[in-house]
């Protein structure tokens, strides 16, 4: 019976020491905020475009950290970022949610002779890539414009198309099997 | 008309793969007609046999991985596996001895692990060892040079002898084995092991009829032959002089080490250097591009390596000979060679 | 330890590791003396020749230029100019396929030389003593000079070094095979190099000047070495090294580590160790462009191989198509066959043979099937390691390519792919015939996307934080200001609109009766009553337009007189109406900040139509404003705006909200909108009349489809606001909604008409599309009017876009009051 008793009354000390172990480590190594919000963030392509759900980047990357979204939500860093999401939450690489037929970078173009000033497009813009004001023809500063798509729908006229960036000799991918063979 | 779109340089210096092994194995011809004047006609039916079950296998596998088998073959590796496997195996080991391991050499080895290129270890080699851990009493009947032997056999007999045993000859093995003197003969490494364990010297082992000047009867020549050929492989820059120099080199070292320290516990240098496969193994294995270190400072160091393993396992290891453990062991070690021999990049500092 | 001058002065030479010896094949090419090609028939120009970005055109299609008029003048370092290099006329200016292995079109000015070659005045020295460093480099920039080895760096931003140069070394090494445009450059132009040199010396005043040529090139040697003593350089400040032959010796790291034994740090310039490197063809362009005043507009092109016929080395000017140099030389390119620009080791396969000659083409390189077999598939690495053991930069070619292959690119980066200089040696040594540069080329361009997207990535978050900054900022700024407008209800911004609006109302009650019969439909009689106004002046305009191609408008409105009476019928019979519609300004705030939410498109059209209005009326005349001012001055409709219609004034009001931002618009556009939306300048409508119905068509279809998509998308069926105007505008064909789509639709067009017209201020067009949207919608509503109902659940949102159109009749009333005043 006593044996029973030591055994016991040894095992709740050793308990005890642990949890003071524990206690104490978890106080003293603690992490400030949480490094892996920051790390998902870095990989998400920052177009702000919300189609994750969520508004921008940082909102869905703390989802994602906090176990509440899916990693394959964002279109516009397509497969490689899901690839990347995987890699650094050691989950299996799921597809790409919507349906990314075709993950080629785009940028924004306003139809000049249609657009009438009305702004809409300013205020949906998510990093202020339109130029423009109230009457004015806009313009999409192309160099900073995330492709996000957020400004196509609130046009009211249909005057913003999504154009795929073009590819000029300087960034061009080396590709020569895509040259087209010209017959002389 | 159009024109062709294709990347630079447009030069090529057209030393494609199946000409350089197909040098390597003209380079072998030195040493394996040494070997066929020791040893017999064995070596060669041992050589043909390993090369066709290589050219077999190599065929089967790269039909079932659905790719060009005739532009497969053609690049020679199979052949030179083949070749290397069989100059290795001792002359009367039965017929599945060298069918097994082109087998277990082309399919396990090389093609499982991707084809050409991709392999970690020494086709030749792995299959080597395989044979002499799975059939060891096979993989040890070497015969005495001919010239030391009571009872030689010509090439029909060999031919019956490896494909249907000894039986049919009226012969055993053992008579084979028994020099001109009456006593039973191994290889002059196997020999002098067996006596130093048996609590001779290493004096008192060198006395007997199997070793020559330096290496061994016959087993002088053979690594001769071997040492000719790989000259005519650096001649031809189809190697580079790294690794034999610091396997070799190496190896004497120790051998020096030994003879200086513990004379008559340790076999001399010529033996180390000109007998077993220590030639064969320091130009012909060791240098397989695919399983060696890349850069210079990595082969040196590889090379370095496999010395000192076949000193080690010589001296101090349960088999005679070590050459094919030594490479093993080595190129388990390349990634590691290579990641800390990388060479310091234009502009960059050391 | 000696110094680097010392060392210099020794004449000592160092290696590098690696290089190959390839067939030179240099005497295909280099046995006959520089040749020079005619003029082509046509040049086109491309506007970037050179690693940097293309100057700025300063040329116009159908100009006449000179030979070395500028086509472009560079706005920053990094752009360089173009020239004209004959005398001619410039045709087109378009993009096309440029000389670049992607094949893909760049800008560029076609030039129809006319023959003359007719050079601009020139301002020739004869010496740069007393040059200052800033105009020299001026030349050389306005030259378009940029390196001739082939990397076309702008010249004019290596001669503006950071640090001191001590050490300027030429490059005459020209390592690559069957290149010999420098070996007979230095034989025949030797005097002219060395005055290129000069100018440099004068400019950068190095201790050292180090002349390399690779001992293949005795001849150029001997000739480099007599001009030298026959020159008046100091022969104890300018060296000639012959350099052994191996490839890539004359990569300017490469050079610069047999020359001085040292390695350009990673990251960093060879100016960063005191040295500077161009090459013999640049110096002969400084010199030309210095001494002479001209500018880079030809350059020596080598035509080699077994199918180049006359092989040998050409004066050619920049821009002459390919084609023609290849059929000036007689050569006969091979089909499957690479035709390549550049040498066989760096150079690429040109994609097209009407690509032009560039600043960077030192060689055409027309093949036979014998000297460039076609290159085997590539096979399996096997780990040779040959490809190291050339490799001049020391990397590990083989590593790289696994990586590469794997799209690791990360790993490949952490291995210096970066520090790779394409020389291509490794692929030449490869036996299993691997196309390592093509990988290398590709993984350096997706690690190059990478940084590009991560940058952009980075640039897009801190916008994104900042908007997200600003628009919080001003939504505080927001609620502090109606606190304080609580605080103090005087001051609330729309206080004397709301006052005018409730005078308004309070006259509309008096004046029409019908006005209050059944509160619920007020608004829907209210519209209808419109209708007919609307249906009236549509009547008259019509009749007012005497259209050229439309002859029985023409017929029947031809007499402004006739017109004008009708315009007083309609607005007689429209002024009673007008009350009703004017009980809408009070909806109207709190539909503009609800209801835009759920119909952006309806919104978006009734700003427009305000705006619209607000510039119409802005631009009316003296008379008008002081009408509007009194208006509002006095709070209410004054005395003055008694004597009109109260929905003038209710315009009016709305007006002046607007005026301000209206005023920048332009005037005189204005003013002929105004004069069409009366009808009264029928003169003025009949150009306009099929486009402004293809104008109408096109904004309506934009509206449909808008607002199909809109309805596409789950919407509260509740909301009857939305879905009555989608419907309307969906079912165009029904006349009994006709109306309220119509002037939605209406709407849309004025807005986009006017914007047409306020962006292109004097284009006549804008008038009468504007004009005649505003008729059309007009007759579009008033043939459904028979048929109207009373449909009280869409009310609010019809109302709206009725009130849009109506506010502008309402302007149009009003200037039809004023031109009878008139």
């Amino acid at each position: 019976m006593s044996s029973v008793v030591v055994a016991v009354g040894l095992l709740a000390l050793l308990a005890l020491v642990f949890g003071v172990v524990l206690g104490f480590a978890a106080i003293r190594f603690k992490v400030e905020g949480d490094p892996m919000v920051e790390q998902i963030e870095q990989a998400l392509p920052q177009t702000q475009c919300g189609q994750c759900g969520y508004p921008g980047c940082r909102p869905y990357a703390e989802a994602i950290a906090k176990g509440e979204a899916p990693i394959n939500r964002c279109p516009p860093g397509g497969e490689a970022t899901v690839a990347k999401l995987a890699d650094m939450l050691g989950v299996e690489p799921e597809p790409l949610d919507a349906d990314a037929a075709d993950s080629q970078p785009k940028v924004a173009f306003i139809i000049e002779e249609d657009c009438i000033g009305c702004t809409k497009c300013i205020q949906a813009c998510p990093v202020d890539a339109i130029l423009g004001t109230g009457k004015q023809m806009h313009t999409v500063i192309a160099d900073l414009c995330t492709g996000c798509d957020l400004c196509v729908e609130p046009c009211p006229v249909d005057c913003i198309e999504m154009r795929p960036v073009a590819m000029t000799p300087k960034n061009w991918h080396w590709d020569l099997k895509q040259i087209p063979v010209k017959q002389v | 008309m159009a024109f062709k779109i294709a990347s630079s340089p447009h030069l090529s210096s057209r030393t494609p793969t199946a000409k350089v092994m197909l040098l390597v194995a003209l380079c072998t011809i030195p040493g394996v007609l040494a070997q066929w004047f020791y040893f017999g006609w064995g070596t060669l039916v041992q050589i043909t046999l390993a090369v066709l079950t290589c050219l077999l296998a190599e065929a089967f596998c790269i039909r079932l991985r659905g790719r060009d088998v005739a532009l497969t073959l053609k690049d020679n590796t199979a052949l030179v596996t083949g070749l290397l496997l069989g100059i290795c195996l001792p002359p009367l080991a039965p017929w599945y001895i060298p069918v097994l391991g082109s087998i277990f050499a082309i399919v396990l080895v090389k093609q499982l692990y991707g084809g050409i290129g991709q392999n970690l270890f020494n086709p030749a080699m792995a299959a080597y060892v395989t044979l002499l851990i799975s059939f060891p009493a096979q993989m040890t009947q070497w015969l005495p040079p001919q010239h030391l032997a009571a009872q030689t056999l010509g090439l029909t007999e060999s031919l019956v002898a490896i494909f249907a045993g000894f039986a049919p000859l009226d012969i055993s093995f053992e008579a084979l084995r028994l020099g001109i003197d009456g006593s039973t003969m191994a290889t002059p490494l196997d020999t002098l092991k067996t006596d130093l364990t048996r609590g001779f010297t290493t004096g008192e082992s060198l006395a007997k009829p199997i070793y020559g000047a330096l290496g061994g009867e016959g087993w002088l020549w053979v690594n001769l032959g071997f040492l000719l050929g790989g000259l005519a492989l650096l001649k031809l820059k189809v190697i580079r002089w790294h690794i034999p120099v610091a396997m070799l080199g190496t190896l004497s070292l120790c051998a020096l080490l030994g003879m200086l320290l513990a004379p008559d516990a340790t076999g001399p240098l010529g033996l180390h250097l000109f007998s077993g496969a220590t030639l064969f193994g320091a130009f012909f294995i060791a240098t397989d591009p695919v399983s060696a270190a890349t850069s210079n400072r990595g082969r040196l160091a590889f090379g370095a390596l496999i010395g000192l393993l076949v000193y080690l396992i010589r001296s101090f290891g349960g088999y005679p000979d070590a050459v094919a453990f030594a490479v093993m062991l080595a190129n388990l070690s390349v990634p590691l060679i290579d990641y800390y021999t990388r060479p310091r990049t234009y502009g960059h500092r050391s | 330890m000696q110094t680097l001058l010392e060392q210099l002065d020794q004449g000592q030479l160092w290696t590098f590791p690696g290089g190959i010896h390839p067939p030179e094949r240099k005497t295909l090419s280099n046995q006959t003396p520089i040749k020079r090609l005619p003029l082509p028939p046509s040049l086109w120009i491309p506007l970037r020749q050179h690693a940097g970005s293309e100057g700025m055109l300063r040329v116009k299609p159908g100009q006449r230029v000179l030979k070395g008029d500028a086509l472009t003048w560079a706005d920053s370092p990094w752009s360089v100019p173009v020239h004209a290099p004959t005398s001619g006329t410039i045709a087109a200016i378009e993009p096309r396929v440029t000389a670049h292995p992607s094949g893909l079109r760049e800008l560029g000015v076609e030039l129809i030389p006319d023959g003359q070659d007719h050079w601009r005045p020139r301002e020739t020295r004869s010496s740069v003593q007393g040059l200052e460093r800033d105009e020299l480099h001026r030349v050389i920039r306005d030259a378009g000079i940029a390196g001739l080895g082939g990397a076309t760096f702008p010249a004019a931003v290596k001669l503006a070094p950071a640090n001191r140069v001590t050490a300027l070394l030429i490059n005459g090494a020209e390592c690559e095979p069957y290149i010999s445009a420098d070996d007979r450059l230095m034989r025949e132009h030797a005097g002219e190099i060395l005055l290129g040199i000069e100018v440099l010396i004068h400019m950068l005043n190095p201790d050292r000047v180090v002349i390399a040529i690779e001992d293949n090139k005795p001849e150029a040697l001997a000739a480099i070495s007599k001009a030298l003593e026959a020159s008046h350089l100091d022969q104890e400040q300018v060296k000639i090294r012959s350099i052994p032959t191996k490839y890539p010796s004359g990569s300017e790291k490469q050079l610069i580590q047999i020359l001085t034994g040292q390695e350009v740090p990673k990251g960093k310039l060879p100016v960063d160790l005191g040295m500077l490197m161009h090459n013999v063809g640049t110096c002969y362009a400084i010199k030309k462009a210095v001494f002479d005043d001209e500018p880079l507009i030809e350059r020596v092109v080598t035509i080699t191989g077994e199918q180049a016929g006359q092989a040998g080395n050409y004066w050619t000017l920049l821009g002459s198509p390919i084609r023609w140099v290849l059929q000036q030389s007689g050569a006969n390119p091979l089909p499957a066959q690479p035709l390549i620009m550049g040498g066989p080791m760096m150079g690429f396969a040109l994609p097209d043979i009407d690509a032009p000659v560039v600043k960077a083409t030192n060689c055409l390189l027309v093949p036979s099937r014998e000297e460039l077999p076609e290159q085997p598939k590539p096979r399996n690495c096997i780990r040779c390691g040959d490809c190291a053991q050339v490799c001049p930069q020391l990397l590990l070619p083989q590593q790289l390519f696994w990586h590469s292959q794997a799209k690791e690119y990360d790993k490949a980066d952490k291995l210096n792919l970066f520090d790779c200089i394409e020389c291509g040696v490794c692929a030449y040594v490869c036996p299993s015939d691997i196309p390592l540069v093509e990988h290398y080329r590709i993984a350096k361009a997706a690690l190059r996307d990478q940084s590009t997207s991560a940058a952009k990535a980075e640039q897009a978050k801190i916008r994104f934080e900042a908007r997200k900054a600003r628009l919080e900022a001003e939504k505080q700024a927001r609620e502090q200001r109606s606190q304080r407008a609580k605080a103090t209800p005087g001051a609330a911004p729309s206080a004397g609109v709301a006052a005018a609006i409730a005078k308004l109302k309070a006259k509309q009650a008096e004046q029409s009766p019908e006005a209050n019969e059944g509160k619920g439909d007020e608004q829907d009689m209210a519209e209808l009553r419109r209708q007919r106004k609307a249906q009236a002046r549509v009547a008259k305009a019509q009749k007012a337009q005497p259209s050229p191609d439309d002859a029985p408008k023409a017929a029947v409105a031809a007499a402004i007189a006739r017109a004008k009476a009708k315009q007083a019928q309609a607005q007689g019979s429209a002024e009673p109406t007008e009350p009703s519609q004017d009980t809408q300004p009070t909806p109207k705030p709190s539909t503009s900040s609800s209801d835009s939410a759920k119909n952006p498109a309806v919104a978006a059209a009734i700003a427009r139509a305000k705006a619209k209005q607000a510039q119409k009326q802005g631009e009316k005349g003296d008379t008008e404003r002081t009408r509007e001012t009194s208006v509002d001055q006095s709070g209410s409709a004054g005395p003055s705006g008694a004597s009109k219609s109260p929905a003038v004034a209710a315009a009016i009001a709305k007006a002046k909200a607007k005026q301000s931002a209206a005023t920048a618009e332009a005037r005189p556009a204005g003013d002929t909108l105004t004069q069409g939306g009366t009808g009264d300048a029928p003169e003025k409508k009949d150009a306009g009349d099929a486009k402004r119905k293809a104008a109408v068509a096109a904004a309506i279809a934009k509206a449909k489809a808008k607002q199909a998509a809109a309805t596409a998308e789950a919407r509260p069926a509740g909301d009857t606001l939305t879905q009555g105007s989608t419907g309307d505008a969906l079912e165009k064909k029904d006349a009994g909604d006709a109306k309220r789509k119509a002037a939605v639709a209406a709407a849309i067009a004025k807005a986009k008409a006017k914007q047409a017209a306020a962006t292109a201020e004097a284009r006549p067009a804008g008038d009468t599309i504007t004009q005649g949207s505003t008729g059309d919608a007009q007759e579009k509503k008033d043939d459904g009017d028979a048929r109207r109902k009373a449909a009280v659940a869409a009310a609010i949102a019809k109302a709206k876009a009725k009130q849009a159109a109506a506010r502008s009749q309402g302007g149009d009333t009003q200037k039809n009051d004023e031109n009878e005043n008139d």
